[in-house]
């Protein structure tokens, strides 16, 4: 695909856009799929493969309004089948088709709380636009309609036009919550408890809230602003915030009901704990854990060089793993000067659990794919620093429990790439600081904490929710999930009240 | 619990009142890339901001400000010492020897709930600064403080040391770390390397306390760089001093010492080593033909310290262990000492770099200072 800059992609759009304004009500099915798909306006892969800022630059108004034409505004709405929180999609996108923004955004926002974010980090693919009657009838899931796409944009144009609008807050309960964790669980959690009327407190073990969406996800897929807005917007609502905060450290997680005087604590600490491959090796100087890279680029702004927190100078990187981790880890090696950058995944592309927007992305950035490959030893020099990787090829099998073609060894196949970093980004546990703090409260053997149907766990007035929960999941379940705990211990706390 | 920030404390008389103070950061670009001197054992890098001081004269005339300060300004120049104390403030800070640095931090939570063993992360800018882990040398639930002792080896520290009484610290967190198992053992021997003397101070109290019968060894290249040792004589036992130079005490190793306590006939239950990596190797070294269980405190490089990134990872036998969560004390016979320094070191260079920039870049800030 040819790189079309967006200026163009908005001219094209206004022309299509003159032709069909004036019938926005009375498109007709046949109409609607012959408009051409709007392509994401993207900042050129030469140019962006070495800053910060964001790499897609969102839809302009005009392309906005084309690609919301394409939805045939189904009777029975597909798409909700796979929104995780039941957005409804055709009614937010046919305000926008017919130009009414700031009711498209209520739409949204009727149902979820992070529209800016999720339009950037949802794998749609695998979950509305799956579903979508358009794609499905041009029998092209890339021809669905950009349902995430056009959150975003609702979601920028409310942000860029100042009309967030801060929730209201009911008048004084006097019950406390305590919400642990600032993600993407932890915030939505904290508003929904805060509408109520109750104190909320938010801790947060690092020095800035987001979570993962601040250390992990980085500046050029979701900027920070986004971020800081939400956190003024629950600041703005009158939510304590308390950072540099370790529950379980800092105090017990008992002691905030106990000494504290919280009524409720909702637990919403991600995942957290990097998992290594147990390879050898893997201790050289020069290897990294995916969480441990990110952070000190994105968190701690080692890409900037006012910044102390230093980062590893890499020519060559290989870097393992599929996921949106593994992508976000090689995309920012490659922005923080290296040469090389390899992805080493044991599977094929089909089953990367990525997003494909990344993967492309990542392509289009001069990261280079080495597919049914997976790494087997790690080579270092005399100061026990990396020299470089022995990995083997792999094919596909059968497949496996996950549905997933599972990989097998192609004997000697052994090769070594040359390589001055590793970063590993084969997936996260969960972290047990709370857990082996909290004795009582019951977490399953991978170290998740257990909950019914309401988020409650096994402690009474504790809750909990998002990767602590689910494993590392995504952020629209995290989201959800927070939702559904803070409506639990909303509950509870009317129901002790009254 | 909340409410500490808003405390009074009229009995310090250096609290400043913190409204009235000014401080100016200004940001420079040091032209990246790493640092030095980690040895020591104390993480120690650097931080990129300055803080520089002009523009307050014209509001408060009779205002001098002390000069060659980087960090806020802060003058007593106005009505009351009965100043709130706010939270991470700085409340005492002593220079014990050229680079050696005590100060007391007002955190009263931290001050609750530390036991022996465990450790803080600081930051002297939570814009740009890194995160550098520092353990706890004593605390005081009264004034609800927390004491750290830190060397000046790299940007961060070297910063640190600006910050005066009354400066508040943008980061401050903890207790992080697993407290020191303490019990009864019988008869132990501490060992403290340089600034490692430090965090050896609340252990061998509380082994002292918990009954046991406490020899304690204090070493350092030189009898200027001997810190504690007023306090360390009180805890123990026996006390021996050891100088590499001989300025002061014996002259060599603190491991020449511990191998004749090791050779005695009542030879040691177990002893605590704490100071650089390669003193702790070599203590480990010297106990393992005796087979007395050695435990050390490593201090790697952090990143969060809750177990979130996995940098501060180290071999210890055959299993992968993260010093900020599963230590930072581990069996001394058991740490891959060599791998450990060599990711030590992993960042020197660019640290070096940074640290040479900021003294360059408070150097001329002097100078400019100067010249107004
Ligand atoms: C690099 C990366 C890229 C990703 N990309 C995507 C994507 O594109 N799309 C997607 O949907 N998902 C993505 N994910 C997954 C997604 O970010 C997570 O599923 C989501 O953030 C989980 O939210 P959470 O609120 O449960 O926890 P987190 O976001 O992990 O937040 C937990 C917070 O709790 C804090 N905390 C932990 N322990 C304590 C304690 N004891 N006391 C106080 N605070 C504590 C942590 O510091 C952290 O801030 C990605 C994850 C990573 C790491
Ligand atoms: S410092 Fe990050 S896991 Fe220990």
């Amino acid at each position: 695909m040819s790189y079309k800059p967006a200026n163009e992609l908005q001219k094209e759009a206004q022309c299509l856009l003159d032709e069909y304004l004036s019938k926005v009500t009375s498109l007709k099915v046949k109409e609607r799929q012959k408009i051409p798909a709007q392509e994401m306006p993207v900042q050129d892969p030469e140019q962006r493969s070495r800053n910060m800022a964001e790499v897609a630059l969102g839809y302009s108004f005009e392309q906005a309004r084309v690609e919301a034409m394409r939805c045939l505004q189904c009777v029975k709405k597909n798409c909700m089948e796979g929104c995780p929180v039941k957005i409804d999609i055709p009614r937010f996108i046919d305000h926008i088709a017919k130009g009414e923004f700031e009711q498209a955004i209520a739409v949204v926002k009727e149902t979820t709380l992070l529209p800016a974010v999720c339009g950037r980090v949802c794998p749609q693919e695998k979950q509305c636009q799956l579903h979508c009657t358009l794609g499905k009838s041009l029998k092209d899931i890339d021809k669905s309609v950009a349902i995430g796409r056009l959150e975003r944009f609702v979601a920028d144009w409310e942000r860029i036009h100042n009309k967030t609008i801060i929730p209201a807050v009911k008048t004084s309960t006097g019950k406390k919550v305590a919400v642990i964790g600032s993600g993407p669980a932890g915030l939505v959690a904290a508003a929904d408890c805060r509408r109520e009327g109750h104190h909320v407190t938010i801790f947060e073990a690092f020095h800035k809230l987001g979570g993962v969406l601040r250390y992990g996800i980085p500046e050029f897929r979701l900027p920070n602003d986004i971020i800081d807005k939400e956190i003024e917007t629950l600041k703005a609502m009158g939510v304590e915030i308390r950072t540099n905060f370790v529950v379980g450290r800092t105090r017990k997680l008992t002691d905030l009901l106990e000494k504290d005087g919280y009524d409720a604590v909702f637990v919403g600490t991600g995942a957290g704990l990097p998992i290594f491959m147990g390879i050898e090796g893997e201790n050289l100087v020069g290897v990294f854990s995916a969480n441990e890279y990110l952070t000190r680029a994105n968190l701690m702004k080692a890409f900037d060089r006012k910044a102390d927190t230093p980062i590893y100078p890499s020519r060559n990187v290989v870097v393992l793993g599929g996921g949106n981790v593994a992508m976000d880890a090689s995309r920012m090696a490659k922005r923080l000067g290296a040469e090389k950058v390899y992805i080493v995944y044991r599977r094929s592309e089909n089953e990367m659990p990525a997003r494909k927007e990344e993967v492309l992305h990542a392509k289009e950035e001069g990261v280079e794919f080495l597919l049914l490959r997976n790494a087997k030893r790690i080579l270092g020099d005399e100061q026990e620093r990396v020299k470089g990787i022995v990995c083997l090829q792999y094919e596909l099998g059968e497949p496996d429990a996950s549905g997933r073609r599972s990989p097998v060894e192609i004997p000697g196949s052994e090769f070594i790439l040359d390589a001055d970093t590793v970063i590993v980004a084969v997936g996260n546990g969960s972290n047990p600081l709370i857990s082996q703090t909290t004795p009582q409260l019951s977490v399953s053997k991978r170290g998740n904490i257990i909950v019914d149907e309401t988020q409650k766990t096994s402690m009474n007035k504790i809750f909990a929710g998002g990767d602590i929960v689910l494993g590392a999941a995504t952020v629209i379940l995290a989201m959800g999930e927070g939702r559904k705990a803070a409506a639990a211990i909303n509950k509870m706390l009317t129901q002790v009240h009254g | 619990m909340q409410n500490q920030a808003s405390r009074y404390k009229p009995q310090d008389s250096i609290h400043l009142l913190s409204c009235c103070k000014i401080a100016v950061y200004t940001r420079y670009a040091c032209p990246a890339y790493p640092a030095e001197n980690m040895g020591s054992g104390q993480l120690v890098t650097v931080a990129a901001s300055l803080i520089c001081l002009t523009m307050i004269k014209p509001l408060f005339p009779d205002f001098i400000p002390a000069k060659g300060k980087h960090s806020s300004y802060s003058g007593s120049f106005s009505v009351s010492r009965f100043a709130p104390v706010t939270m991470n403030q700085v409340l005492f800070k002593k220079q014990l020897s050229q680079d050696v640095f005590l100060m007391r931090l007002h955190a009263p939570l931290i001050a609750e709930e530390r036991q022996a063993g465990q450790f803080i992360i600081l930051q002297t800018d939570d814009e740009f600064g890194e995160r550098i882990p520092l353990t706890i040398a004593d605390a005081d639930t009264t004034e609800g403080s927390v004491t750290i002792i830190f060397q000046v080896v790299g940007k961060t520290t070297k910063h640190l040391a600006t910050f005066e009484p009354g400066d508040e610290l943008p980061a401050l967190v903890g207790p992080l770390g697993k407290p020191t198992h303490i019990e009864n053992f019988g008869k132990v021997v501490c060992v403290g390397g340089g600034i490692g003397v430090a965090p050896l101070h609340p252990i061998a109290q509380a082994l002292k306390k918990a009954g046991n019968h406490v020899t304690i060894i204090t070493g350092a290249r030189t009898k200027e760089l001997i810190i504690l040792e007023k306090e360390m004589q009180a805890i123990a036992d026996e006390f021996i001093v050891c100088t590499d130079d001989g300025s002061y005490g014996r002259k060599g190793l603190v491991t020449a010492p511990l191998k004749e306590l090791c050779e005695r006939e009542l030879k040691p239950d177990m002893v605590i080593a704490i100071g650089p990596p390669v003193m702790m190797k070599f203590c480990s070294e010297t106990t393992r033909p005796y087979h007395v269980f050695t435990q050390v405190s490593l201090n790697t490089i952090m990143v969060d310290g809750t177990g979130m990134c996995g940098g501060c990872r180290v071999n210890v036998g055959k299993e992968v262990k993260f010093v900020c969560v599963d230590g930072p004390e581990f069996d001394g016979h058991l740490v891959d000492f060599d791998n450990m320094i060599s990711r030590l070191n992993a960042y020197k260079e660019i640290e070096r770099n940074h640290y040479k920039c900021f003294v360059e870049k408070a150097f001329s800030e002097k100078e400019q200072e100067v010249r107004i």
